[in-house]
Order: structure tokens, then C-alpha cells, then sequence
């Protein structure tokens, strides 16, 4: 893990202008697709809302900036205690059901965000949305003023927030509290005869990964410039999903690389062809059918049993 | 000696099948009790309903006095009134290890009041649970890899890791070994002192041979209660159940 982050680290001193910006990008997009492996992947929940949680940090901390002039980091928390109150929320509604109707239930509250974020223009400036570049006031750090869309401070920032999610992550799973949600994913009646009570489990699992999923929304908002509501449509919660499956479920590196791969293969098909989806449909039905446990899975599967 | 366990009139209906009819139960602190009964007589559901599985359509259940019947299963399990499951219940995807720990880190969480964070504490207990029941070789083994005896075994240790003050054991010999099950009974009479045992059983021998009292069902009412003795000799029970 710390080898991961020291590549990272170090790649951007090596990497071409064009590849150093897309892996802030797949930095920032991987800790969303974090956020949501905690559900998947450790509780075993599957939400099809998750966007609702990344848009949320992303417009509560470009409105704040936008329309109330804050600076990064006050629109950053802002953004993140948006997420934590809005996912507590769904989750006291959502964990009443399970399975299919758990599915349903998030991606319609999903879909309900984003219409409001349409419906909301006088704010949201609906679906052209509204970028940050003129009011985002440069980060100041002692002496030091730090514009929040120059490649370095981007890479970094992404960096960072990557190597905290994945810290997260990893304290988390290891943890008591970790033990449980992997207990609630495999089997959530003999959890309860354990004498757990599984619904608060399950709401605080909900809560953290709709904080990660709203946080790298909020970052994204700031290091990207730009507000819309793309971000909040149903294929941008279907997006972490993917990047999981192809990465590996519960395992705590597969999104950067699912995400990673992801990104890079529609690059480079839709370099080809207008029908670049048709390929990289075709490739993740491959790889679904070759490693339904997905890379990370499939590598802990047959070297490295430790990984987590 | 002590009531651990009363209930009071205890029904479950489902729709107009009457699964458990007013079932009055008084179990003393320390008894190993069994019920018997024939397929249908409703036992699994009346322990489902003191486990809190399901909820009774009316009734009361009390434990020490305390009136617990609207209680959900896991608050139950934090009062200590234990379910091991008929059907093996695992994570079958995990280690002994992890399945056990699981369950004692439930039970430090409910005698401290949080989530225990040293990992050596948890393993002393998870040992000694395993070594209790006798399957401390097979920690690291993956439960669903287990032969079906061992996974029987470790459904009683997830029990016990649970420390509970009534450990409810459903069928917990069907599809032993003769010599499983010997070790299983001993097994059972050592934990007797520490708490109240109720067995749901349909081999006589291990009833006959664990049981202080007895309890006969059928059609969802009590039909005889009493020592093995008295029961054996009950004429009325041996047509409906054993056969006569």
C-alpha cells in the first residue's frame, strides 16, 4: 500500500503533461470509487444512488465558493458535512429494505438529487452548470499561495486525497468495526443472532462511504473548476460500480485500478472508433467472465492471500 | 432453584395455522432441558420466538423477571439468551478464527460497553472457545471447508464465545457420527454449570442421556412435562411420539 503511494507519489515527475493531468483525474474519481467499495465491498450493499453523494459535495462546495465567496478549504467542509447529513439520511431511509429493493430505493433518491439540481437553477445554474474559475480564491499556506487548478498543486492535492481515503479505508476494515460489516456482507442474520445490531452498522457504513464519494466530489469541484449536473446522472453512479467490478470488489486498491483501466481504455478506443463503448463493453464482459473478483481479486486469489 | 425463563401464554399464528398455542414455560437457572416432539409440533418456532427470530402474536417471555418479549433477536442475544442455528449458520467464506472472534468481540463490546481494540485479548478468548469444542487445529481453516461435524462445532463455539445465560441448541446432532456425538454430550454436560441449556432433539439417546426435564409437544401445546424417567413411562407420549 505505501509502495502504491510512493508511485504515485514519484510519477508525477516522470509522466508527460497529458498523463500527469489524467491521473489526478483517476486519483480524485478512484477515492469516490473507494467511498462506494465500502458499501459494496466490505457491507455488501449496493447502492445505485452514489452520485447523489459526489454531486452533493461537488454543488454544496461550488455553490459556497460561487455564490457565497468562500475560499477552498471552508467550501470543502462544507461540502463534506452536506454528504455526511445527506447520506445519514437516505440511510435511515434506505436500510429499511435490502437487495433489489435497496438498489431501487437509492437510485431513485439518486435521481430525485439530480432533478433538483436541475430544477434548483437560480443555484445550480442547471445542467450547463458553472465553473469556479474566477471565484476560487488561490489556497495560502504560510507564505506560500497555491492556485488550485496548476498541474502540481492538482496532482498533489489528488494525491493526497487518494492516500487519505485509501488510509481510511484500510484503518477501517482492520478494525473491530471493519470485522462487522465483513460479518454483515456474509451472512447479516447470523450477525444479528451474534448480537450486533446491523442497521446502526450498516448506517455508519452508509454514512462514511456517502463522506469519501461527497468529498471527492467536493475535490473534484475544486481542482476541476467546474460544477454540472453530469456528475449527479444515473451512468455517474453506475460508473463506481463498474470501476469496482473491474478493479475488485472489497478489495482496497482495486478501484485505483479499475478506475485507472477504465479511463485509459475508453481513451484509447474512442481514439479508434465512435463506437468505443462497444468495445469496452466487450472487454468487461471478458474480463467479468475471465475474473468475476475482479484483478485485485483475481491477484489476491492466486499470489498474495494477505491483501485486504 | 431460580426461574431464568418464563413464558406466559405464548402463540405464534401463521395466518390460520396455530404454529405455538399458549405455551406456558418455566426454565430453572442451570437445567439442561429438552424438547421433543414430532415434525410440526412447533418446537423450532417456540425457540425462534425466545431467540426473538420471530415475534409472538401474544404472549409473554420473561427472563429473570424481566418482561423481554418485544425485545429484537440481537438485544436478546445482549441479555444472553443465545440461538445456535438448525440449519449451520456460518461465514462460510471466513476462517474459524474470524467466525468465532466475531462473536466474542460482540460479547466483550456488550460487557465493556465499546468495541474491544486489542486484537491479543479477542485471541486469547477465540482460542479458548475452539479448544472447548475441540477444533483449535482447524483455526485457520476456511468454515465452509470444514467437514459438516467441525462446522456443527463451530456453530456450539460461536454460541459460546456469546457467553450466554441460555444457549438454545437446535437439533445440534443431526448428522453427526455416532462418536461426534459422544464427544458433542460430554461437551454439552460441561457447560451446564455455567448456564441453562435448552435442546431441541430428535435422538432419544442424547435426550435420554443429557436431559434433567423434559418437555413433549405437539400440535403447538405442551403435551407432558417431567424427568426422563416420568416421561419414558408416560403412555400418552409414547403413542404420539415414540411409537409406542
Amino acid at each position: 500500500m505505501a509502495g502504491v503511494l510512493l508511485l504515485l507519489f514519484v510519477l508525477q515527475f516522470i509522466l508527460p503533461a497529458y498523463h500527469h493531468s489524467t491521473f489526478s483525474k483517476i486519483m480524485v474519481l478512484a477515492s469516490y470509487a473507494m467511498g462506494f467499495n465500502i458499501l459494496l465491498g466490505y457491507t455488501g450493499l449496493m447502492s445505485l444512488g452514489h452520485a447523489m453523494f459526489f454531486s452533493t459535495g461537488m454543488y454544496a462546495t461550488g455553490i459556497s465558493v460561487y455564490h457565497f465567496g468562500y475560499t477552498g478549504i471552508p467550501a470543502l467542509g462544507i461540502g463534506v458535512l452536506c454528504t455526511v447529513l445527506v447520506s445519514m439520511l437516505l440511510g435511515l431511509v434506505a436500510l429499511r429494505t435490502s437487495g433489489v429493493s435497496f438498489l431501487i430505493v437509492t437510485l431513485m433518491f439518486g435521481q430525485a438529487v439530480f432533478l433538483s439540481i436541475l430544477y434548483f437553477d437560480q443555484f445550480t445554474l442547471g445542467q450547463d452548470g458553472f465553473t469556479l474559475t474566477k471565484e476560487l480564491e488561490p489556497l495560502v499556506l504560510g507564505n506560500a499561495s497555491y492556485s488550485y487548478t496548476d498541474p502540481t498543486f492538482k496532482y498533489n492535492a489528488a494525491w493526497f486525497l487518494f492516500a487519505l481515503s485509501l488510509v481510511i479505508t484500510n484503518i477501517l476494515i482492520l478494525s473491530p468495526i471493519g470485522r462487522v460489516l465483513i460479518a454483515i456482507r456474509e451472512n447479516e442474520e447470523r450477525t444479528q443472532m451474534l448480537g450486533y445490531n446491523t442497521y446502526l452498522y450498516k448506517l455508519f457504513a452508509m454514512t462514511l462511504s456517502g463522506a469519501l464519494s461527497g468529498l471527492a466530489g467536493s475535490v473534484h469541484a475544486l481542482l476541476f473548476s467546474y460544477v454540472g449536473a453530469t456528475f449527479a446522472e444515473i451512468h455517474h453512479s453506475i460508473a463506481p460500480l463498474l470501476w469496482t467490478l473491474l478493479g475488485g470488489v472489497g478489495t482496497t486498491l482495486g478501484p485505483l485500478l479499475g478506475t485507472g483501466i477504465m479511463h485509459y481504455l475508453i481513451d484509447f478506443t474512442s481514439g479508434w472508433t465512435s463506437a468505443y463503448l462497444l468495445i469496452v463493453g466487450a472487454i468487461l464482459v471478458l474480463l467479468v467472465i475471465g475474473a468475476p473478483q475482479g484483478l485485485m481479486g483475481l491477484v489476491r486469489q492466486k499470489r498474495f492471500p494477505w491483501l485486504p | 432453584m431460580n426461574t431464568l425463563l418464563k413464558t406466559e401464554g405464548l402463540s405464534k399464528h401463521f395466518g390460520g395455522l396455530q404454529a405455538v398455542e399458549g405455551v406456558d414455560l418455566d426454565l430453572n437457572e442451570g437445567e439442561i432441558r429438552a424438547i421433543i416432539g414430532p415434525n410440526g409440533a412447533g418446537k423450532t418456532t417456540l425457540v425462534s420466538l425466545l431467540s426473538g427470530r420471530l415475534r409472538p402474536s401474544s404472549g409473554r417471555i420473561h427472563l429473570n423477571q424481566k418482561d423481554i418479549t418485544s425485545f429484537s433477536a440481537s438485544r436478546k442475544v445482549q441479555f444472553g439468551i443465545v440461538y445456535t442455528f438448525q440449519v449451520t449458520s456460518l461465514f462460510f467464506n471466513l476462517s474459524c478464527y474470524e467466525n468465532v472472534a466475531i462473536a466474542v468481540q460482540g460479547c466483550r463490546a456488550r460487557e465493556e460497553g465499546f468495541l474491544p481494540r486489542r486484537e491479543s485479548d479477542i485471541r486469547l478468548n477465540v482460542r479458548k472457545v475452539l479448544e472447548q469444542v475441540g477444533i483449535q487445529e482447524n483455526e485457520e481453516t476456511i468454515a465452509g471447508n470444514l467437514a459438516y461435524g467441525h462446522q456443527r462445532l463451530l456453530e456450539v463455539a460461536m454460541g459460546l464465545a456469546s457467553r450466554p445465560k441460555l444457549l438454545i441448541l437446535d437439533e445440534p446432532t443431526q448428522g453427526l457420527a455416532e462418536s461426534e456425538i459422544k464427544h458433542f454430550c460430554s461437551l454439552i454436560r460441561g457447560l451446564s454449570d455455567s448456564m441453562t441449556i435448552l435442546l431441541i432433539e430428535h435422538n432419544m439417546q442424547v435426550v435420554l442421556e443429557l436431559a434433567e426435564q423434559i418437555t413433549v409437544m405437539d400440535q403447538g401445546r405442551i403435551l407432558a412435562e417431567g424427568t426422563p424417567s416420568e416421561i419414558e413411562a408416560n403412555i400418552a407420549v409414547q403413542e404420539s411420539y415414540l411409537g409406542g
